[in-house]
C-alpha cells in the first residue's frame, strides 16, 4: 500500500511504554469521547462509595430490622428494604466497598506473583522457564472459574478461600506475559550495552525491563478488573464466596432469588450495580485497549471537515488570484 | 492433512497427561489430610481411618498415582458422600443434560453473532454497527445468573410466556428413551412431539441466557475480523478484479474472516464451561454443573474431583477440535509438515 | 491522435480519515491512449495512487473520499458512476496490479481457478476451455510448468511468481488498460527487470494501454512512453520520458534525477545529491508552489500564485512543467 496515507502528524500518544506513557494515553483516551469519561467518572463515583462510603452510609447494612421487611423504595430507604429489613442502598454501597476490597486484593497479589514468576522465568530461561511455560499453559488451559471451584473445594468455602482461589487461577496470565516481555527485552541489544557497563542482573530487571513489563501488565490488569468482580460476585451467588451477612451483590442476588416474583428489585437492583460496575471497566479496558478496532468518521465529524475544506480552499483562491489584473 | 492431524493430537497427549497430574495432586499433595476430605466433615476417627486404607492414602505416593490412574482408566471415579452412588454414573447420567444447553445455546449464539458481526463491519457507522457494539458490551458484563434470572421475571413470572424454571421437562411428562441423552433429539427419534415441545420450552431461557452470555465476543470478533479481511490487500484485488460487492463479501471476505472467529471460539467454550455452572442452578437443570455446586457445598469432595477432571477433558478435546478444524480450513496450516 | 482510453481532467480527491483529512488530489489532469505506457513517478504521499485507483474506487476501507471533476473511461464517466457499474468497468476495461504479491492474492485459494473463474466470467467460456486458456495464460506471463502451478496455493509461489500470477489475473478479462502499482518494488532486483520488460511486451502484442505508478526513476526510464512527475498532489512536469529524464526543466524533477546515483560516473565515486527539506505537510492547504519550502530557486511571487503548467521549448510536444521560474530564467519558454 503506498502512497495514500501522507507525511501528516501523527495524532495520539507519542510514546509507546514505561509510565510516562501510561499517563499520555489515559489523557488522550478519556478526551476522545463521551463514553469513556462517562465509564471512568462512574469508575470514580463507585471507588469513592467504597472507599468513603461506610463512613456516610445512611443505615448499617448488617443491621436488620424484620418490622420493615420488603419495603418498597422510599424517602427513608432510598432503594427500598431487603427480606430481612437491611436498608437496600447502604448494602448496595457496602458491597461495592466489599467486591473492590477484595478485587484489589486479588489483583494485587495476582500481579505480583504472576510477575515476578513470570519476570524471573523469563530472566534466567533454561530448564526453569520451560517448566513454568508449562505450569502456565495448564492453567490457562482451564477456565478460570473451574480452577476456583477445585481450590475452593480443597480449601472449604468461605472470603479467604475466595480470594486465594482467584488469585491462583488469575496469576497465570500475567506471568505468561510478563515472561514474554522479559523475554523480548532480554534480546534488545541495549541490553548488552548495559550489562557491559557493569551493571548487575537485578539493576537491569529494575531499571530498563521493569517498566516494560509493568506497562502492559498494568494496562491488561485495569481491563481484567472488570472480569474479576464479576467473578468474586459468581462465587458468591453460588454461596462459595463472600458468605452472609456481609453484604456483596452477588450474594444479595441469590438471596433475593427466592423473593422475584413479588420483589423483583431484589435482585435488580444488585445485578444493575453489579452490571454497570462491569460495564465501565469494560469500557475503559476497551478504550486503552493496544488493538482498537477503528470506526469511520462519523457524519457530523465530516461534515465540519468539508466545510473547514471548502473555507481553506477560498482563502487559498483569494490568495492565489489576488493580484490577477494582467493574465499569468 | 493427517499429518497435521497427527501432530495436533500428539500435542494433547501432554495436555491430558498434565490434567490428569493436576487433579491428582490437588488432593494428595494440599495441605490437610485427603483421607478427611474424603470422609466428609461429619465422618468420625475410626470412618477417617478406614476411609485412609480404602482409598490407598497409606500408600506411598507414586503407589497412589498409578492407583489412581488405573481407577480413571476404568470408569472409576470414586462414590459421592451424599447420595452413595459411583460418581462416574452420575456423570455420564447428567452430562447430557448439559451439553443439550450448551449445544443449543452456542448454536443460536453463532447464529445471531456472526451475521451481527459481518453486517456490522460491511455497514460501519449504521445503526447495526451500534446495535453491534452495544450487544457485545452489554454481553460481556452482564452478569450471566443476572440475565436468566431477569428473563425468568420476565417471561416467566410477568408474561407467563415460559413455563416454570424446574428442569428438563414438565412434570407431567416423562424422559424419552435414551439415544443421545438429548431429550429434543430422542424425543424426534421416538416421534413424540409433545415431549419435544415440552422439552424445546425449558430448554428456551436458559439457552438464551449463554446465548446472550457468548454472542458478545463471537460477534465483536467477527465484526473485527471482518473489517480487517475487507481491508486487506487480496480483497483490494478481488475488487479490482470486477467481482460484485456481494461476491466480494460472501466468497472471499467471510471465509477468510471465520478464521480467527474459530480460533475464538476456544475462549468462548472456556468461558460457557463456567457460565453453565451458573445458569444452571437459577434454571433447577439437572447437569454436572449443579452437580458439582451441591457437592462443593456438601463438601462432598469425590464429585468436585470428578467434575474437575471431565471438565479438564472436555476442554482439552474440545480445543484439539478446533485446531484439526482451523488446520482444514486454512491451506497454508493444512500443508504444512 | 486516438481516443484517450482513461482520461483525467482537474482532479481533486479529499480523503476524511478518522484521525486526519487530506487533500490527496489538487487538480491534476492526464490521459492514456492505446499502445502508451505511461509513468506516474512522484514520492510516497504524492498522490499516484489515490490519483490512479481514485476513481475507480479501489481506496482502502475506512476512508471517506471527496472527488471532484472529470474522469472518464469507456464511455463512462467514472465519478458520476453507481457502485455497480464502476465494479462492471473495472473487470472489463482495467486490470491491475499490485505491489506485494505474497498478500494481494487470497491465501486460501488455488491460483488457477481464480484465472479460470475470471476467463469464464468475463469472456463467457465454459469450464474446461477457460481452463485451457487459464493454463496458457500463466505460460504466457512466463511461469514454468503452469499446469502444475495451476493447483497452488500462493504460499507455494516466490515473489516473481506470483507477481506474473497477478499479472495473468489482471489480463484474464482482456482488458483495455493495464494498472500496474508499484509492481516491482517488493521483487528482487533480477526479476524486477524480467517483470518490466514482461509489461513491455504485453504491451506491444495487446495493444493495451499501460499505466505505470512507481518511485523508481530506473523503472520509468526502462519501461515508459510518457511520464507524469507529481508532488503533493499536484503535476511539476510532464512529458515523454526522454525529454523529462534528459532535459528535466522543474526543480523537483532536476532533484530527483540528481538524486539517482550515477554509478557509471568515471573516476569519482557516483555523486548522490539529496532535495533538502522535508515532504509536505498536506493536511492544509497552501496557496502558491508546494516546492516553494525546498526549492533553491524561489521567489516571493512562488508562494502566491499557483505556478500554471508551462510548455518546454525544444522537446516534443507535450513536454511541460509547473515552474516558470527556470523557465524564465533559462528561456525555455515556447515563444509564442
Amino acid at each position: 500500500m503506498s502512497s495514500v496515507a501522507p507525511a501528516a502528524e501523527t495524532v495520539g500518544p507519542a510514546r509507546t511504554s514505561g509510565l510516562s506513557a501510561i499517563i499520555e494515553h489515559t489523557r488522550y483516551v478519556l478526551s476522545e469521547n463521551r463514553v469513556t469519561a462517562f465509564a471512568f467518572g462512574l469508575l470514580v463515583i463507585i471507588l469513592f462509595a467504597a472507599i468513603f462510603g461506610p463512613y456516610i452510609v445512611p443505615y448499617d447494612p448488617l443491621a436488620s430490622d424484620t418490622a420493615a421487611a420488603l419495603k418498597p423504595p422510599s424517602a427513608a430507604h432510598w432503594f427500598g428494604t431487603d427480606q430481612l429489613g437491611r436498608d437496600i442502598f447502604s448494602r448496595i454501597i457496602g458491597g461495592a466497598q466489599v467486591s473492590l476490597t477484595a478485587m484489589t486484593i486479588v489483583l494485587a497479589a495476582a500481579l505480583v506473583i504472576g510477575v515476578v514468576l513470570g519476570s524471573f522465568a523469563g530472566y534466567i530461561g533454561g530448564t526453569t522457564e520451560i517448566v513454568l511455560i508449562s505450569v502456565i499453559d495448564i492453567i490457562l488451559a482451564l477456565p478460570s472459574l473451574i480452577i476456583a471451584l477445585a481450590l475452593i473445594g480443597v480449601m472449604g468455602a468461605g472470603y479467604w478461600s475466595m480470594i486465594i482461589a482467584l488469585t491462583m487461577a488469575w496469576w497465570a496470565n500475567y506471568a505468561r506475559m510478563s515472561r514474554a516481555v522479559v523475554a523480548a527485552e532480554l534480546q534488545q541489544p541495549y541490553i548488552d550495552a548495559v550489562r557491559i557497563m557493569g551493571a548487575g542482573h537485578l539493576w537491569i530487571f529494575a531499571r530498563h525491563i521493569l517498566p516494560h513489563v509493568l506497562a502492559l501488565v498494568v494496562v491488561y490488569a485495569s481491563a481484567d478488573a472488570g472480569a474479576l468482580v464479576l467473578s468474586i460476585a459468581t462465587l458468591s451467588f453460588l454461596g462459595l464466596g463472600v458468605a452472609p451477612p456481609t453484604p456483596e451483590w452477588g450474594q444479595m442476588l441469590v438471596d433475593g432469588m427466592g423473593y422475584i416474583e413479588e420483589y423483583p428489585s431484589l435482585v435488580i437492583i444488585p445485578g444493575l450495580a453489579l452490571t454497570l460496575v462491569v460495564v465501565s471497566f469494560n469500557l475503559l479496558g476497551e478504550a486503552f485497549a493496544l488493538q482498537k478496532v477503528p470506526r469511520p468518521i462519523g457524519r457530523r465529524e465530516l461534515r465540519r471537515r468539508r466545510t473547514s475544506r471548502a473555507k481553506e480552499e477560498a482563502g487559498r483562491e483569494r490568495i492565489e488570484h489576488r493580484n490577477e489584473g494582467a493574465p499569468a | 492433512m493427517l499429518t497435521m492431524i497427527g501432530k495436533r493430537l500428539m500435542f494433547a497427549i501432554p495436555s491430558l497427561i498434565g490434567v490428569v497430574i493436576v487433579t491428582f495432586l490437588l488432593t494428595r499433595a494440599l495441605p490437610g489430610d485427603p483421607a478427611a476430605y474424603f470422609a466428609g466433615p461429619a465422618a468420625s476417627k475410626e470412618a477417617i481411618e478406614q476411609i485412609r486404607k480404602k482409598l490407598g492414602f497409606d500408600k506411598p505416593l507414586i503407589e497412589q498415582f498409578f492407583r489412581y490412574t488405573n481407577d480413571l482408566a476404568h470408569g472409576d471415579f470414586g462414590n459421592s458422600l451424599t447420595t452413595g452412588q459411583p460418581v462416574a454414573t452420575e456423570i455420564r447420567n447428567r452430562l447430557p443434560a448439559s451439553a443439550e444447553l450448551t449445544l443449543l445455546g452456542l448454536i443460536v449464539s453463532i447464529a445471531v453473532a456472526i451475521p451481527l458481526g459481518v453486517l456490522a463491519a460491511t455497514r460501519p457507522g449504521s445503526w447495526i454497527d451500534h446495535l453491534c457494539r452495544v450487544t457485545t458490551t452489554a454481553g460481556v458484563s452482564l452478569p450471566v445468573f443476572f440475565t436468566g434470572l431477569v428473563l425468568v421475571y420476565l417471561f416467566y413470572f410477568r408474561l407467563g410466556w415460559s413455563p416454570a424454571p424446574l428442569g428438563r421437562l414438565d412434570v407431567f411428562y416423562s424422559a424419552p428413551p435414551t439415544v443421545t441423552g438429548l431429550y429434543l433429539i430422542d424425543a424426534l427419534i421416538a416421534r413424540d412431539f409433545e415431549v419435544f415441545r415440552s422439552a424445546l420450552s425449558q430448554l428456551i431461557l436458559p439457552a438464551a441466557t449463554l446465548a446472550i452470555f457468548s454472542l458478545a465476543p463471537i460477534a465483536r470478533m467477527t465484526r473485527a475480523s471482518m473489517l480487517a479481511v475487507l481491508a486487506s490487500d487480496f480483497v483490494r484485488t478481488a475488487r479490482a478484479s470486477g467481482l460484485s460487492p456481494s461476491t466480494v463479501i460472501v466468497t472471499y471476505a467471510f471465509r477468510n474472516a471465520m478464521l480467527p472467529v474459530i480460533t475464538t471460539l476456544s475462549m468462548v467454550f472456556s468461558f460457557l464451561l463456567g457460565a453453565n455452572v451458573l445458569v444452571e442452578k437459577v434454571f433447577a437443570w439437572p447437569g454436572i454443573g449443579s452437580y458439582a455446586v451441591e457437592a462443593l457445598i456438601s463438601s462432598d469432595f469425590a464429585p468436585v474431583q470428578g467434575f474437575v477432571l471431565t471438565m479438564a477433558v472436555m476442554y482439552v478435546l474440545l480445543n484439539l477440535l478446533i485446531d484439526i478444524l482451523y488446520g482444514v480450513i486454512d491451506p497454508r496450516v493444512r500443508l504444512e509438515g | 491522435m486516438s481516443k484517450p482510453l482513461y482520461r483525467v481532467d482537474n482532479l481533486v480527491i479529499d480523503l476524511h480519515a478518522p484521525a486526519v483529512s487530506v487533500r490527496a488530489v489538487d487538480g491534476v489532469s492526464f490521459s492514456v491512449r492505446a499502445g502508451e505506457t505511461l509513468a506516474i513517478v512522484g514520492e510516497s504521499g504524492s498522490g499516484k495512487t489515490v490519483m490512479t485507483l481514485g476513481p475507480l474506487g479501489l481506496l482502502p476501507e475506512g476512508v471517506r473520499i471527496d472527488i471532484r471533476g472529470e474522469a472518464e473511461a469507456g464511455g463512462v464517466s467514472l465519478i458520476d458512476a453507481s457502485a455497480a457499474e464502476l465494479s462492471a468497468l473495472r473487470g472489463r476495461y482495467f486490470g491491475v496490479v499490485f505491489q506485494d504479491p505474497i498478500s494481494s492474492l487470497n491465501p486460501m485459494l488455488k491460483i488457477g481457478p481464480q484465472l479460470a473463474s475470471q476467463i469464464s466470467r468475463f469472456r463467457g467460456l465454459g469450464k474446461a476451455p477457460a481452463r485451457r486458456e487459464a493454463v496458457q495464460l500463466l505460460r504466457r506471463t512466463g511461469i514454468p510448468d503452469p499446469e502444475d502451478r495451476f493447483g497452488r496455493y500462493p504460499h507455494e509461489m516466490s515473489g516473481g511468481m506470483l507477481q506474473r500470477s497477478m499479472i495473468a489475473l489482471a489480463l484474464a478479462p482482456h482488458p483495455s488498460i493495464l494498472i500496474a502499482d508499484e509492481p516491482t518494488t517488493a521483487l528482487d532486483a533480477t526479476v524486477q527487470a524480467q517483470v518490466l520488460e514482461l509489461l513491455r511486451q504485453i504491451q506491444s502484442e495487446n495493444e493495451i494501454a499501460v499505466v505505470l505508478i512507481t518511485h523508481d526513476v530506473g523503472a520509468v526510464a526502462a519501461a515508459a512512453d510518457r511520464v507524469l512527475v507529481l508532488y503533493a498532489g499536484q503535476i511539476a512536469e510532464e512529458g515523454s520520458v526522454v525529454d523529462v529524464l534528459t532535459r528535466p526543466a522543474h526543480p523537483y524533477t532536476r532533484g530527483l534525477l540528481a538524486s539517482v546515483p550515477d554509478f557509471r560516473a568515471r573516476g569519482r565515486r557516483a555523486e548522490v545529491h539529496e532535495i533538502p527539506g522535508a515532504p509536505p505537510n498536506q493536511l492544509r492547504l497552501e496557496p502558491g508552489c508546494r516546492f516553494a519550502d525546498r526549492c533553491a530557486h524561489v521567489v516571493p511571487d512562488c508562494r502566491i500564485h499557483r505556478p500554471p503548467l508551462i510548455d518546454v521549448a525544444g522537446s516534443a510536444p507535450g513536454h511541460r512543467a509547473a515552474c516558470p521560474v527556470i523557465v524564465a530564467r533559462e528561456g525555455l519558454g515556447v515563444v509564442a
